[in-house]
């Protein structure tokens, strides 16, 4: 083995690649676990500037140790995503100390990989598929940087690891498509590998939706035609709550069995994917006909699985726009109607107030949303804090909330009119992507609203907030932050004026186009590569023709294309003529021709002697020696560069007849 | 008659490049094979991108590997002489006629890198293969190999072993510095350096280089043609090296002397001859005749 | 040599240079090719030794060379005593201009017939060599442009002929080609025999061609093409010199210049505004045979051969 110390240049880019191969995880991991990464690779460019001795082994060991003692403390094991990474990425920057061999430099580029792999864990995005082969250009260069003894530029350089890289994709591309997929894993994943998602909580309490209205993470995305309705009609349940302490609402016990749904209008089709939330629920549009398999229906209609999403689900699911429901029997009503004793006194008296004046439910309804609209009530997104009576403060003191206040004012109401009522939870609105039409619905869409349960028509959805901000139906969370931003109070503005205050500019409007396609792109990125598994794999190949083939078939297959791929790439290189003229190739099928008969043009032969010589031996091909060689002594070494010339070489060459 | 590639000219094909991983490149693989079982455990669509993407730019790279070497052609060029206890030299010429420039090709003998170097698309380069060359003689082309590591190590293509028809002739070791052999010897005949004689002994036919003092310029006017005038019993100036006159009884230290004699007597410009048991060389200077005189010594076996 | 040959030249150059090869034919006998050569020798510019016994027609082929292309002619015998100044012309006092006028000597022509050179003394040689590769002689300081053209055929016996002192070998590359013209075949010789003296023939010969025209064709080989593929056949056959063993010392970059300029000149001939691998093989002798150094017993004719047989045509 040729004993190279890495060379500054070699040294530098491996410090390039290695952070480059961290940056991803930097965010995952505690900071002092990069620092001395960080301080490994300076210790030792130092030590090589400045020609000071290295350090020795018994000082590197106790290092070593030290940092493994280091995230054994803060993690407790060793084993696992997180301490398994950092662990990592603490020895490869000591490793820095300690790079003598050209191998333990490529071991360390090679290492690098893995670090890189590691941010896998955390997510799959688009933009990580990208900076993979950024990364991997980098480790190109600078393993040809480690491989001594090449007098190649700077640029000669970056052109060949490009070269290379971009030979590699399609044989990797082959490779990525038919290898065969199992199915599950070979042994779990381990138990953090899916902590810090978010996603609606299973209660609430006034500011629990607040931490998410500041959210632009993607909750989900639903492929739906644009037109097949109507944005404030986009309501997304997630879950039903039932029960208050006063405080805070929660779903309470299950309730058994299955409230009927008798559609009114045609189901409507679509397809929800849902990023990771680490919580069971399916948002889906009010209200929900079918159950995706794996799933099932809550009374109240919240779809939710047995296990929390923790990797992007995909599921289809039909909604019926227009419905009714079925009757409310006695155990369901007393829920939907229970208050707690000494809940919001002032309420309860508004409420009675309503109810002995108004004739039915559905007039106290609307009772009580006139007054939401009537009193100076307003929607705000910093809402003051609120007691230890937050209905009656927010009704009769502050006045200014947002959806969970105006849900669970609402909702006690209701109750204490004696309406039976519920707060629903989920997301409301969302925004539509041109580019693959569908709507993406962000965290910040997180909503809260009520259903009350009318005779003859059963659960029947009132949003209060919308009473107080259409603008949060109609324009969407993200309008409202925007109005927010700029001082506009919601429901202060006509519609003209109102679109004025939120028209993008085309700055804007080019960013947001932007951001939708780098959307629609990560999806199907989501779709055909970090989602790529057995059943995609089965139904693309299927596509392509291939059926029900088994994985040593599949792995068969894989060998052969590579090889034909590799074939075409060893013949590109290797062929010694390399851009082999075509004249020069007409020239010599010519010659070959003649050599059938017998007349092998010596290599030192000219055209011209060559020609003579053929047409004393058959004068019967003189007209077309002569007309070839004419051709070919212009093209080859006269000015004669047209295409014409070398067409009529071509049809005299193929015009030849020796025989 | 060979064509194509120039007389003594070998081009390396397939049949005579090998290639295998180094252990660098089996580590990768390691790497790789480890990645592999990560992305088939997570089911992770990037790990498994990451991994066939490695795997895939290890293959194109044995590809490129292998194109380093093959279907270079070699040759060797004349060899310049050299003293014995110097390294004889063979320059070799290695000629890249593909479009693809090659880096970083080895020629490696008898497992040492001997020399390293970049060859552009048709283009040629020269590189050198040393030898000790401790005794006089003939030394001939060590044998060689063709190799690369190129571009990232994790391969070695490597030709089978090549040599060519190219000797290096070795002089003598030359003694050191001494004196030419003086006039006071010529009891044995070492040295006939004489003043011109003035005995005129005959004319003969004029040869190129003769000293147009001596032209019977007589002759030439009377049309008669060109005669060279010749004086004394032996020639004008003329040094003979003797053998005998070394005094030494060791072959080789003799030569070594004589050696020394001939670079001396070059150096001072003298005329001289040499004379070894069965082998006269005639007087003359110039450094044709010194590598006459050398290469007799070179060869000399008693 | 063959009817494959693009007409792309002017029709007149053409028939100019057939009508100066059929001329000079007629005087100078069954030496066609030879003639073809020493014409292309002075279309490239170069100066044209010509080595042969004597009475083969030496002077005579020079003499028919500049009577076809209209030049002055001068003929110069070498003999032993020729001094530099009988050559390049001396310097004399005039005492009436009080001052040293300049006597041109016979150099002062637009062909010099350097008959036998090898029989001049080498520092007699090399005042003329050095006049030829500048075109100009210095005298008292003063220099004296040659005219224009300037050819100097330089005819020479073998040196084993006594009494001659060949040109050194570092001089050879002063002219562009060397040519022997060897005996006469029986047809010619029959000819010659029969017909009239050449010297008769000679004093008749009317010039085929104008200054203007010469300098036109001059100027007219300087821009036939020579493509990359046929300069890269140029170029391995150089390397191959240099590369080979039984070549002393490779080829000069002067001499494959001088090599492309013979091959130019030599396709013009043929008609061609193009430089063929044929070109470069027919003159190859003719230019580097006598640049060429043996190192083992090939004469220098085998090794031009050899070297032709071993190059691939690209």
């Amino acid at each position: 083995m040729i004993t190279i110390e890495p060379q500054r240049r070699a040294l530098l880019l491996m410090f390039a690649t290695g952070a480059a191969a961290v940056a991803p995880l930097a965010a995952e991991l505690p900071w002092w676990a990069l620092v001395i990464a960080a301080l490994g690779a300076a210790w030792r460019y130092l030590c090589d500037s400045r020609s000071r001795r290295h350090p020795g082994r018994l000082l590197r060991w106790t290092l070593t140790l030290a940092a493994a003692a280091g995230v054994y403390g803060h993690y407790g094991t060793l084993f696992g995503r997180d301490p398994g990474l950092s662990l990592l990425v603490v020895l490869l920057g000591l490793k820095f100390l300690e790079l003598r061999t050209r191998r333990d430099s490529m071991l360390s580029v090679f290492l690098f990989f893995v670090l890189l792999a590691g941010a896998y864990l955390y997510t799959q995005a688009l933009w990580l598929g990208l900076y993979t082969v950024l990364v991997v250009l980098l480790a190109a260069l600078t393993m040809l940087e480690l491989t001594q003894g090449t007098g190649m530029t700077r640029a000669v350089r970056l052109r060949f690891a490009s070269v290379l890289l971009l030979q590699a994709l399609p044989l990797a591309l082959v490779a990525f498509v038919l290898f065969p997929r199992l199915q599950g894993s070979l042994w779990g994943l381990p138990r953090d590998a899916h902590a810090g998602l978010t996603g609606l909580s299973e209660d609430m309490q006034p500011g629990s939706l607040g931490a998410l209205s500041e959210s632009e993470e993607i909750a989900f995305r639903a492929a739906l035609p644009r037109d097949a309705i109507q944005p404030a009609g986009l309501y997304w349940r997630a879950l039903v709550l039932w029960d208050t302490d006063g405080k805070r609402w929660t779903r309470g016990e299950p309730i058994a069995g299955r409230d009927a749904l008798r559609p009114l209008s045609a189901p409507l089709a679509y397809t929800v994917m849902l990023e990771p939330s680490n919580k069971p629920w399916l948002p889906v549009l009010d209200l929900p006909s079918t159950v995706p398999a794996g799933a099932r229906l809550d009374f109240g209609f919240a779809l939710a699985r047995n296990l929390p999403v923790r990797e992007r689900l995909s599921y289809r699911a039909h909604s019926v726009l227009r419905y009714a429901t079925g009757e409310l029997d006695a155990s369901v009503r007393a829920r939907a109607l229970a208050l707690p004793q000494r809940m919001a006194p002032r309420a309860r008296e508004l409420a009675r107030a309503w109810q002995a004046q108004q004739p039915d439910d559905a007039a106290i309804a609307a009772a009580a949303l006139r007054h939401f609209r009537a009193e100076s009530f307003s929607y705000t997104l910093q809402p003051p804090l609120l007691g230890a009576d937050p209905v009656d403060e927010f009704l009769f003191s502050t006045r200014r909330g947002y959806c969970e206040h105006y849900a669970a004012a609402f909702v006690t109401l209701m109750r204490a009119a004696g309406v039976p009522a519920r707060v629903v939870l989920g997301y409301q609105g969302g925004e539509h992507s041109a580019a693959g039409d569908y709507y993406i619905v962000q965290q910040a869409d997180a909503h809260a609203w009520a259903e009350i349960w009318i005779a003859g028509n059963g659960w029947l959805r009132i949003d209060p907030t919308a009473a107080v901000a259409p603008e949060r139906i109609e324009l969407g969370a993200n309008a409202v932050r925007r109005l927010a931003e700029r001082g506009i109070v919601p429901g202060a503005l006509g519609s003209e004026a109102l679109a004025r205050a939120l028209a993008l500019t085309s700055a804007q409007q080019i960013l947001r186009q932007a951001r939708l396609y780098w959307d629609w792109a990560d999806v199907a990125w989501y779709r055909w590569v970090a989602g790529y598994d057995h059943d995609i794999q089965t139904s693309l190949l299927r596509v392509l023709g291939f059926i029900d083939m088994s994985a040593q078939v599949l792995v068969l297959l894989l060998a052969s294309v590579a090889a034909i791929l590799l074939a075409a790439y060893a013949w590109w290189l290797l062929k010694t003529g390399g851009s082999r003229d075509p004249i020069q190739a007409l020239y010599a099928r010519y010659c070959h021709k003649l050599a059938r008969i017998g007349l092998v043009r010596a290599p030192q032969e000219g055209p011209l002697a060559y020609a003579a010589r053929c047409r004393t031996r058959r004068p019967a091909l003189a007209p077309a020696i002569d007309q070839i060689t004419d051709l070919y002594v212009s093209l080859r070494y006269g000015c004669d560069t047209s295409d014409g010339a070398g067409q009529a070489l071509r049809a005299a060459v193929k015009a030849l007849r020796v025989s | 008659m060979t064509v194509a590639t120039g007389a003594n000219e070998f081009s390396i094909e397939r049949r005579q490049l090998y290639i295998l991983p180094t252990r660098i490149g089996l580590l990768f693989g390691l790497i790789v094979l480890v990645l592999l079982i990560a992305a088939i455990n997570y089911s992770n669509g990037l790990a498994y991108g990451l991994t066939f993407l490695l795997a895939a730019l290890a293959v194109v790279s044995m590809l490129h590997t292998h194109r380093n070497v093959y279907r270079l052609r070699i040759a060797a060029a004349a060899v310049p002489p050299v003293f014995a206890g110097q390294a004889a030299r063979f320059p070799l010429t290695l000629r890249n006629s593909t479009p693809l420039p090659r880096y970083g090709v080895r020629l490696e003998q008898s497992r040492q890198v001997a020399a390293r170097t970049d060859i552009a698309a048709h283009s040629t380069q020269s590189a050198e293969l040393a030898l000790p060359a401790p005794r006089r003689g003939y030394v001939s082309i060590p044998e060689f190999k063709v190799a690369s590591d190129f571009p990232f190590g994790l391969f070695y293509t490597w030709s089978r072993r090549l040599t060519f028809d190219a000797v290096c002739l070795v002089y003598p070791a030359p003694a050191p510095p001494t004196d030419l052999p003086a006039s006071a010897e010529t009891a044995s005949g070492a040295l006939q350096a004489r003043q011109a004689g003035d005995d005129f002994v005959g004319q003969r036919d004029y040869q190129p280089g003769d000293s147009l003092r001596h032209v019977n310029w007589k002759a030439v006017a009377r049309g008669q043609g060109w005669y060279t005038k010749q004086f004394g019993g032996g020639a004008a100036g003329r040094l003979w090296l003797d053998w005998e006159a070394t005094g030494v009884s060791d072959i080789e230290t003799g030569l070594s002397v004589l050696c020394r004699w001939v670079l001396e007597a070059e150096r001072q410009g003298l005329d001289y001859g040499l004379r070894l048991p069965g082998q006269v060389i005639q007087p003359a200077q110039g450094l044709v005749h010194q590598h006459e005189c050398l290469r007799a010594l070179a060869l000399f076996s008693p | 040599m063959s009817s494959a040959q693009p007409a792309q030249m002017p029709d007149s150059a053409r028939a100019t240079l057939r009508a100066v090869v059929e001329r000079a034919g007629e005087v100078v006998l069954g030496k066609e090719h030879t003639l073809k050569l020493a014409l292309a020798c002075l279309l490239a510019r170069g100066h044209l030794l010509i080595e042969d016994f004597p009475g083969v027609g030496k002077t005579t082929l020079a003499h028919t060379l500049a009577r076809v292309l209209g030049l002055n002619f001068k003929r110069l015998q070498f003999t032993a005593d020729l001094l530099p100044a009988d050559i390049l012309g001396v310097s004399i006092y005039d005492p009436e201009g009080q001052r040293f006028a300049f006597h041109r000597g016979p150099i002062f022509t637009q062909v010099l017939l350097a008959d036998e050179i090898n029989r001049a003394t080498p520092k007699t040689q090399s005042a003329l060599l050095e006049a030829m590769e500048e075109h100009q002689v210095s005298a008292e300081g003063e220099t004296h442009r040659l005219p224009e053209p300037f050819f100097v055929i330089a005819t020479q016996n073998p040196h084993h002929l006594i009494g001659t002192f060949p040109l050194p070998e570092s001089q050879l590359d002063r002219f562009l080609m060397r040519l022997t013209l060897g005996f006469p075949d029986r047809a010619a010789e029959r000819q010659l025999l029969a017909g009239r003296e050449r010297r008769e023939l000679l004093v008749n010969l009317a010039p085929v061609v104008s200054g203007e025209q010469l300098s036109a064709l001059q100027t007219d080989v300087q821009r036939v093409h020579a493509s990359d593929a046929l300069l890269d056949y140029l170029q391995n056959l150089i390397d191959a010199t240099r590369r080979s063993n039984d070549i002393a010392e490779g080829l000069s970059p002067r001499a494959g210049l001088a090599w492309l300029a013979a091959a130019r000149a030599w396709a013009l001939l043929n008609g061609r505004n193009m430089v063929l691998p044929e070109d470069v093989q027919t003159v190859a002798e003719s230019v580097i045979a006598h640049r060429l150094q043996p190192a083992r017993g090939a004469t220098r004719a085998q090794l031009v051969q050899t070297l032709l047989e071993s190059v691939a045509i690209p």
